[in-house]
Parts: C-alpha cells; sequence; structure tokens
C-alpha cells in the first residue's frame, strides 16, 4: 500500500474511532475532519461544505437523523464494516488506484461492477429484464472470485449483484463475502428469500446489504411480482431490522405506478420499515416485449426530479433517482466510467439496460473488456450530453448509441430475444424529443441557478 | 452439518500441518484433501488464517478454567499439548507474525490469568481496575514468556520450572495485593 493510503488509512480509523465514541456529540464535528482533509483548493468544494456543515450541525435535519440511525439501528461490527469496506476501501483508498489506472491503461476504470450470478429467479414479473436471458445461466464461484480478484487490483472494492435473483444462490454470495472480506457487496433482490438463517449469516460476515425491490404498496408490489410478494418483502424486512441489518430499496417507476411510488406517503413508509436508502430507476423500454407506454411524460419525470429533491432536504433517507441525477455524477456512470454489468453468460455489458457487447470475461480479462472498443465508445464518448439530465446514449441521446453499436461492432447479449439497437432506440426517439425541452428548462435554471450561487460566492470571497 | 464442515477442513489442515508451513499450503489443495469445493471452504473461513483461529478458539474452549485454585493445570496442559505437536505449532508459528501469535497467546493467558488474580484478591479491598491492571501485565508476562519458549524450540525444562513460576506469581500477587489494600485504605 502507498504511504498516502496509509495515512489516510490510519486517519480514517481514528475519525471512525471519534465518531463511534459519542455520535451525537461527534456527528457535527464531521466536517472539521473532512475541511482539515479536503484543504482549500480550486477542486476542494468550499460552498458544497459549507452548505453540508450546516445541515449536520443540526440535530433536526434529515442528514443528521440519518447518520445517527447508523448508530441506533445498525449493529455494531456491520456499521464498522460498512464504514471500513465502502467508505474507505471503496472510495477513499479505491479511487487512488482507480485513477492510476485510468492514467495508466487511458480507459475507463469502475467504480463498482454490477453482476448477475444467476439468471434463474424464483418470481416472474412482468416486464423484468432477467426473464429475458432465460433461467439456466450461471457465473460459477470461481469465476466471480476471479472478476472480484482482478477488480480489486484496480481499485474496485464495491459488487452489486443484479440478476435473476442473486439469492438463488446464497451459499456462494455468502462463501464470496467471507473470502473478499475488504469489500462492500450489495445486492438487488426480491428479498423472497430472505430468511432468518440467511440474515444470521449476513450478520456473521457483515458487508453485504440488499436492496429489496418494492413497486409501491401491497396491491401494486403483488400485481408485478405475484400474490403474496408484498408480505414476504416486508417480513424479510422485519427479520433483518431485528438482527440491526442495514438495507435499502430499489423502485422501478412508470407512467402507471409513479405518482404511487415517488409519494411522500410512500417514502415515510420506507423509512417506517426501516430502509437507510432509496435507488429510484426509470422504466427503460428495453427487449423485443418491453412496453414503451410505460415511460412517464415529461410531466411525469417532472414531477420526478421535484419530488426526490425534496425528499433528500427533508427525510432520513438516502434517496437517489438514477436517471434525474446525473449532474452530481456528471452524467452517464455506465460503461465503466463509474460502472459496468456483467451477466450471467460472462458477457461483459456497458450497462444493467444495455445490452450490447464485444467482450466476454470467459475469455478476456477485466482490464482488457475495459480496453475493448464498446467500452472505448463509452469512455470517448462521455458525457454523452452537457445537460446531464439527457444522460443517457440510450433513453435521451439514442443517436450516440446507435452509432456506438454500429461502429464497434457489438452484439446484444440478450440471449433469449436479441434486439438490434434500431429497434431499441426507435422506441427511444419520442421520448427524447419530447423530454427536451422540459430538460432544458430545469437544466437552465437548476444550473444557473447553482452557478450564480457560486459566482456570488466567488465575488464574496474577492471582496473579503 | 456446518460445525463438521468445519471441522473436518481443521483437521485436513492438521494433517498437512505435520509436513508443510502455513504459508506453503493453497486452500485449492486443502478442499482436495477434504473433497469438498472452494465455495464450501469459503463459506466457512475467509482464508487459511481462519481455519488456524478456529483451531485455537476450540482448543481454548477445551481448556477453559474451572477452577482458579488449578489454574496449574491447565496451563501445563497447554504447554505439553503444543510440545506434543511441535511440528504443528511451529510450521503455523513460523508463517504467522510475531504479532498474531502474541495476540493469540495473550487471548489463552488472559482468563487464566484473571482467574489467579482474583483469587489472590479475595479478602482485599482492592478495586477492578486494580485487579485488571495486575491481569494485563501478568498476562504479558506469561504470554511472552511462552512465546519465546516457543521460539527456542519448546525445550521439556520449561515446563519443569512451571512450579518455580507459580511460586513467583503467587508471592507477587499476595504482596502486592496487600501493599494496593494498604494504599486504598489510606
Amino acid at each position: 500500500m502507498s504511504m498516502m493510503n496509509s495515512v489516510k488509512r490510519a486517519g480514517f480509523r481514528a475519525m471512525y474511532g471519534y465518531l463511534d465514541k459519542d455520535p451525537d456529540a461527534n456527528i457535527p464535528r464531521l466536517m472539521d475532519w473532512v475541511d482539515r482533509f479536503a484543504g482549500n483548493g480550486p477542486n476542494s468544494f468550499p460552498d458544497q461544505r459549507a452548505a453540508f456543515r450546516k445541515v449536520i450541525e443540526n440535530p433536526d435535519n434529515n442528514w443528521f437523523r440519518l447518520i445517527r440511525s447508523m448508530w441506533t439501528d445498525v449493529d455494531d461490527e456491520v456499521r464498522k464494516t460498512f464504514f471500513e469496506n465502502f467508505m474507505l476501501n471503496g472510495n477513499l483508498i479505491g479511487w487512488t488506484i482507480q485513477e492510476e489506472a485510468r492514467e495508466r491503461y487511458g480507459c475507463n476504470i469502475p467504480w463498482a461492477i454490477l453482476l448477475d450470478p444467476t439468471s434463474a429467479c424464483n418470481l416472474h414479473c412482468t416486464g423484468c429484464w432477467a426473464a429475458e436471458y432465460g433461467n439456466k445461466l450461471n457465473l460459477t464461484f470461481d469465476e466471480i472470485d476471479s472478476i472480484i480478484t482482478q477488480g480489486k487490483e484496480l481499485g474496485v472494492y464495491i459488487y452489486i449483484y443484479t440478476g435473476g435473483e442473486p439469492m438463488v444462490r446464497k451459499d456462494d454470495l455468502i462463501a464470496l463475502c467471507n473470502k473478499h472480506s475488504d469489500c462492500e457487496f450489495l445486492c438487488f433482490t426480491n428479498a423472497t428469500l430472505i430468511d432468518e438463517d440467511f440474515a444470521d449469516q449476513m450478520l456473521r460476515v457483515k458487508n453485504f446489504v440488499p436492496a429489496i425491490s418494492v413497486e409501491g404498496f401491497e396491491e401494486a408490489t403483488d400485481g408485478r411480482r405475484g400474490d403474496g410478494v408484498f408480505q414476504k418483502v416486508r417480513r424479510a424486512m422485519d427479520i433483518l431490522k431485528a438482527r440491526k441489518l442495514p438495507f435499502g430499496t430499489s423502485c422501478c417507476y412508470t407512467s402507471a405506478n409513479l405518482d404511487s411510488i415517488s409519494s411522500e406517503e410512500f417514502v415515510d413508509n420506507l423509512v417506517d420499515w426501516g430502509a437507510k436508502f432509496a435507488w429510484y430507476f426509470h422504466y427503460m423500454p428495453v427487449g423485443n416485449d418491453a412496453a414503451p407506454e410505460l415511460m412517464p411524460s415529461p410531466e411525469q419525470r417532472e414531477q420526478m426530479y421535484d419530488r426526490i429533491r425534496a425528499y433528500r432536504q427533508t427525510k432520513p433517507l438516502f434517496v437517489i433517482d438514477f436517471q434525474n441525477d446525473g449532474e452530481y455524477v456528471g452524467g452517464c456512470i455506465a460503461g465503466g466510467r463509474r460502472y459496468l454489468h456483467i451477466n450471467a453468460n460472462g458477457d461483459v455489458d456497458p450497462c444493467v439496460f444495455i445490452h450490447y457487447s464485444d467482450s466476454n470475461i470467459r475469455e478476456k480479462s477485466l482490464l482488457d473488456c475495459l480496453r475493448a472498443p464498446m467500452f472505448m465508445a463509452y469512455h470517448d464518448g462521455q458525457p454523452f450530453n452537457e445537460n446531464h439530465l439527457k444522460p443517457c446514449p440510450m433513453l435521451e441521446n439514442p443517436e450516440k448509441l446507435r452509432e456506438m453499436v454500429e461502429k464497434t461492432g457489438a452484439r446484444s447479449t440478450d440471449l433469449q430475444s436479441p434486439e438490434s439497437a434500431e429497434h431499441l432506440c426507435a422506441k427511444c426517439d419520442g421520448y427524447a424529443q419530447a423530454w427536451d425541452p422540459t430538460a432544458q428548462r430545469l437544466w437552465s435554471c437548476g444550473h444557473s441557478c447553482a452557478q450564480c450561487g457560486q459566482e456570488e460566492a466567488a465575488a464574496q470571497r474577492q471582496a473579503g | 452439518m456446518p460445525k463438521s464442515t468445519k471441522n473436518q477442513i481443521m483437521s485436513a489442515l492438521v494433517g498437512l500441518l505435520q509436513t508443510k508451513r502455513l504459508d506453503d499450503i493453497t486452500v485449492t489443495e486443502l478442499v482436495e484433501r477434504c473433497g469438498i469445493s472452494r465455495q464450501a471452504f469459503y463459506y466457512h473461513f475467509s482464508d487459511l488464517y481462519g481455519v488456524v483461529d478456529y483451531g485455537i478458539q476450540q482448543l481454548l474452549d477445551e481448556l477453559g478454567v474451572t477452577d482458579p485454585e488449578q489454574w496449574r493445570e491447565p496451563l501445563e496442559r497447554t504447554l505439553a499439548l503444543l510440545r506434543e505437536n511441535r511440528t504443528l505449532v511451529l510450521n503455523v508459528y513460523r508463517a504467522y507474525e510475531r504479532s498474531y501469535v502474541e495476540h493469540d497467546l495473550r487471548r489463552w493467558a488472559a482468563p487464566l490469568v484473571e482467574a489467579r488474580t482474583r483469587l489472590a484478591a479475595r479478602g482485599y479491598a482492592v478495586t477492578e481496575d486494580q485487579i485488571g491492571f495486575m491481569t494485563e501485565l501478568l498476562t504479558q508476562g506469561l504470554a511472552s514468556t511462552v512465546l519465546s519458549w516457543v521460539e527456542r524450540g519448546m525445550p521439556s525444562s520449561v515446563i519443569e520450572r512451571l512450579d518455580d513460576f507459580d511460586i513467583l506469581v503467587g508471592g507477587c500477587l499476595d504482596y502486592t495485593m496487600e501493599r494496593l489494600a494498604q494504599k486504598n485504605g489510606k
């Protein structure tokens, strides 16, 4: 480990020890430590830090309450492991290694790797991409182990299971957590296979966090996922909560469920159920059987934009909308820029939603996949739009995906029913056109306001 | 069921350690010897050190102190056991960082010493803090003595000298408790 990383590790552990000793008194002082580390350079986000300091010093603030709940609601050892694996290895230490690799290899190096241990699922939900892969494909324990081992060499400490239902491979997942005890594992799951025994194993390995899929309330969830699923999900949440295991939720919003799934009542319920984060995903018309009419209208997407931003300022829950929050991550994060997706057949896809690839992990090293034409096309093309409310090369910029697939010769990795890029992108043309004016208005307003703020602050600094 | 897999893995490792150092053994050869998959190994253990740790824990559970008056007996038994398994112990020890071995030894010695210290403290007005301090000091003493004994290849003469050690610790504790009680009384 480099000298700098040793220093970071020691500093981080000291900070954690300090927080752990007396969270009530020391959470508000967290920013002293951050300020010391950030320095006063041009990229040290002074205004953002000042804003965050203001909220974190107020015990009634939602962010204070969320951080505080890590001490009241989460097992001591699990919390310590999360700080160590996610915050320290996954970000502080991992980032340095990733940056070095980006520089050295001139390609994208991800922050997280998403992978499907299996295409099998115990449920059969309408519109799930997992169903498209069929039910019989698996990455073996040794293959996943190798992906993680290669990933760590590039600085990747965060692994996110998708599927299929990853929990179909429970024992392998626990074994991988155990073997790679310095990584943090997240898992998209329908939660119906989380039982007492599995939760005990989670408590033993300490580095596994589920993101439970919910469609809304009981009727909506059971409507898509099957009768009785909602009650099973609630039971799983209770099992996790009883053991002080942290979890979050994953919600797909469509033109049909958007109003209820983004309602304040629903979000308050998520908090009551014990969720610490909620990830919202825009419905994507992927697959030959997709239903494009489920894509939200511009008005609906704007409503989502407003609501999520409001919740972030009021609810003790880490809420993200992956389609509308591009401004925080510089647009599209796929194609290995911050993440990539490996399906249960070993195909290395740029994104969980974009199943076009020219690489398979069974044939190439992870690094070679990142340097293959399709990932390099992402690398060279990102950001796909200067307006980060239009981040995606498929949904908001369908001509970009057409172009990349054409140029690189990437093939569809959908094994059930291969869809041409043209067929997929054609479903997005109308959507992209319709969303454009709203995106422009929101971006220029939201963005120039932030700009004004910065200019004002800069002027003040100069005057002062 | 899982417990038996764990024990099976441990026994196989004990077998391999008769002829090889811990750092020359791979998980792959261990699981082949057990006839289980790598996945099954990693379900239970993070690495080979985890197996050693589990073995030590099993041993500690077996050696648990029941009667503080008899503290010498488990002490003697441990040293004899280590000596009987000399090759295995050295094959683990030489692959380990010294700090890990020290940690394990302290973990083993602490309950023994604590029981002995509490016995000596009976009838004296000494605080929990003072008992803790004495326990810590003597634990370190005992652990380092055992460690250097292992390093020297575990000669039998040390076991024979346990009588003297017992007298030393006993005398030291009695005298200290008396002085501490006097100090506390003032």
